[in-house]
């Protein structure tokens, strides 16, 4: 009986929808409509309003400036401020070295800081071979640094300094005592043929003792100094050769004992060499023609 | 053979269409109330259900999502006299069933209630093409059956084949793929006047709606009010309207009878109304609450609350025994009773195998007319309620909605008509073209 009651209530009470709200009410309960209406419609007038702000120029400065601006907001919240730095895999003096390089991102936003920056930042640094940044949460960047291993001192005029293996620039030297292990090289551009050098004294042997140095000529090729001893006149090619011929010449005839003031190996197969100025005179005399004029 | 096959066959298209997408609605504008529902169809289960033969999984296919119910306007025994007014009666139950649904549908079955409805029975023979009986065989021998005389401004609205022959000898439901030199055809025509179809057919276009068939209102309602066996031993349903008592008969699961008499509840309204001198609407009321078709002693005491007509003084209230009110209804339900009775025996009722009646329909709902009907009807009479659909709303699952569900029955298992027996061959290639356009208009 109640629910005939609910009818007879149901029945008397039906207002008719007007013909258009009904046609429209169809129309918006039609499937395609609506997607068209409430997810193609408002995508296209935002695409076609980006497009159009994107095509004024006032408009396109001001929206990246606030773009800008936003970002700026966000990357320089504390939150995100590197406030640790933690250098690996270096010595002391490398390490206090590299943190100083790093001194202007302590504080920066981790969200700015490119890796990239940093990573230059640190290989400028002589006394690093390669580094590698991370973040760290929080608030920590951890740079693993490989050192470079000093390999020869370089004497240019007066400074002396350090260069590795690969002939890179590690730092200055205050004094040659300080590393009296290394073997020293001199002159314009010997930072570049390290490596050559480096073969020149391993070839160099028995006259290594005696071996004060080299000299790079020219920027092409090395004369050896040895101590109380005459200049050895390296070629540019095969010099680490000729050193070890030079070896052998000395072991052999003891050629830096006698009164010679450069052995010239330039020439390969023609040792040239050169004597003291009372050496050439008394050999000037030894060898002086019996019968003068018969060369002539 | 008719003139309105290819908009019967255009219709069936659009059933068909609208079933592969899943989405029908089924509208009943009867005289008292305008019912819409919402049907969801499983098209795969309906599928499945159709190349096993199952009516009752083909039903269970279907969920009612949405159902609108609201009063009818501008519908008098069973046919729309107001356009404008059934419009509006239309409207509102689409509406109320698609907020309901929360889908929009476009595609409608219609149940077309009243319109003097007459049967007639056809044969129609032809022999056999080849060794076993095929689709176009029938449809040849639906082609050889004479048309039945048609007066003028008659439309015929449905032709279904009820029963088959082969070599003279009754065969099953399906003759397809049996051995058989000639195959007979009855063929069961209803045809309507051409009137009230035309303005059902307009209202629902105006309401923005294509027909996807037209049900005769007896039929709908027997389709849900009769059980299955009922449907197949031989049973009439009576469904007692509004304005119209729809008299359906079934047979093998056919129609094979439907007529209508311009006599219903409303009738019962304006003679409590006339009889009583009352409000129309007051009388609508209380024969609802209180009616009733056989008096007993206790209803002499039964007083009713029944106002004048014009007159809402206090002094003048009055009220009356129930018994005076069973008076008054009565004699007109005898009328009603006595006359579905004699169009039963009119249609030779008596000579099918199970003669079992059904009540349906709103006027059903009256206490005590099961005995009337008994004692009128001459046979065991039950009232039948529809068959349960999924997802049905209580207020739409009584007795007075019995043409409406069975509607939505008829949308997901319709019965054959002789416009769905088309020989495919013998489309050109540009028809076949022209379906295939269709198609993808319609699918895409």
């Amino acid at each position: 009986m109640r629910a005939l009651t609910a009818r007879l209530i149901a029945l008397k009470n039906d207002p008719a929808p007007s013909r258009l709200g009904f046609r429209l009410k169809r129309l918006w309960r039609s499937a395609r409509f609506r997607r068209a209406a409430t997810v193609h419609a408002p995508l296209a007038a935002l695409a076609a309003a980006l497009a159009w702000s994107a095509a004024q120029p006032d408009f396109r400065a001001a929206g990246l400036a606030a773009f800008d601006a936003a970002r700026e907001a966000v990357t320089a919240r504390p939150e995100f401020a590197i406030r640790r730095i933690e250098v690996r895999g270096a010595g002391p003096e490398v390490t206090a070295a590299v943190e100083a390089a790093l001194a202007p991102w302590r504080g920066a936003s981790s969200l700015a800081a490119d890796a990239e920056a940093v990573r230059s930042a640190v290989s400028a640094l002589g006394a690093v071979a390669s580094a590698s940044v991370r973040l760290s949460a929080p608030e920590t960047m951890i740079v693993t640094v490989e050192e470079r291993a000093p390999a020869l001192v370089w004497r240019r005029g007066g400074a002396l300094s350090l260069i590795d293996a690969t002939g890179a620039e590690i730092g200055p030297l205050a004094a040659r005592a300080a590393r009296a292990d290394l073997p020293l090289v001199a002159g314009e551009g010997a930072d570049a043929a390290a490596e050559e050098a480096l073969a020149i004294f391993a070839a160099a042997a028995g006259l290594a003792p005696r071996l004060r140095g080299l000299v790079r000529v020219g920027e092409r090729r090395w004369d050896a100094i040895l101590h109380e001893g005459p200049v050895i006149m390296l070629p540019s090619e095969g010099a680490a050769d000729a050193m070890g011929y030079a070896a052998a010449l000395d072991a052999g005839e003891r050629l830096t004992r006698r009164a010679v003031t450069h052995v010239d190996l330039r020439i390969a197969g023609r040792p040239t060499l050169r004597l003291t100025p009372e050496a050439a005179e008394a050999r000037n005399e030894t060898k002086k023609p019996r019968t003068p004029g018969k060369d002539a | 053979m008719m003139t309105t096959l290819s908009d019967m066959r255009a219709m069936r298209e659009r059933l068909r269409a609208a079933l592969r997408r899943g989405l029908i609605a089924v509208l009943d504008v009867g005289s008292a109330k305008t019912v819409c529902l919402i049907l969801e169809v499983d098209a795969a289960r309906l599928a499945a259900a159709e190349a096993k033969g199952s009516a009752h999984e083909a039903h269970a296919a279907l969920r009612v999502v949405g159902a609108g119910l609201t009063r009818s306007r501008g519908v008098r025994l069973g046919e729309i006299v107001e356009m404008e007014e059934a419009e509006r009666a239309i409207r509102t139950a689409l509406e109320r069933a698609e907020k309901s649904a929360g889908a929009r549908v476009d595609q409608v079955i219609a149940a077309l209630s009243g319109a003097r409805p007459r049967s007639h029975a056809v044969y129609g023979e032809a022999e056999l093409e080849g060794e076993e009986v095929a689709s176009r065989d029938i449809a040849r021998a639906l082609a050889a059956a004479e048309e039945p005389e048609r007066r003028e401004g008659r439309e015929l609205i449905h032709a279904m084949p009820v029963n088959y022959t082969l070599d003279g000898r009754t065969a099953t439901a399906d003759p397809r793929g049996m051995a058989a030199r000639s195959l007979g055809v009855d063929l069961h025509t209803v045809s309507v006047d051409r009137t009230p179809l035309r303005n059902l057919a307009a209202s629902v276009r105006r309401c923005d709606l294509e027909l996807a068939g037209v049900v005769i209102g007896g039929c709908a309602s027997g389709l849900s009010a009769l059980v299955e066996d009922e449907q197949k031993l031989g049973a009439a349903c009576i469904d007692l309207g509004a304005g119209s008592t729809d008299i359906s008969i079934f047979l093998r699961g056919r129609l094979v009878h439907a007529d209508s008499a311009r006599l219903g509840g409303d009738h019962l309204t304006q003679d409590i109304s006339v009889g009583l001198s009352m409000p129309v609407a007051e009388a609508e009321r209380i024969k609802t609450r209180h009616g009733g078709a056989i008096a007993t002693g206790m209803d002499e005491r039964e007083l009713i609350e029944a106002p004048h007509l014009g007159g809402d003084h206090p002094a003048e209230r009055r009220r009356i025994s129930r018994s005076a009110l069973i008076g008054v209804i009565r004699p007109r339900l005898e009328e009603i009773l006595e006359d579905a009775r004699r169009r039963l025996d009119r249609a030779g009722f008596q000579n099918l195998p199970g003669r079992r009646i059904v009540l349906t329909g709103g006027g059903s709902q009256l206490t005590g007319i099961e005995e009337t009907a008994q004692r009128i009807l001459g046979r065991q009479v039950r009232i039948g309620r529809p068959m349960r659909v999924a997802g049905l709303p209580a207020s739409v699952s009584g007795p007075d909605c019995a043409a409406v569900v069975g509607l939505a029955l008829h949308a997901a298992r319709p019965q054959d008509e002789a416009w769905d027996f088309e020989p495919a061959a013998s489309f050109a290639p540009r028809l076949r073209l022209v379906g295939a356009v269709r198609w993808f208009r319609e699918n895409w």
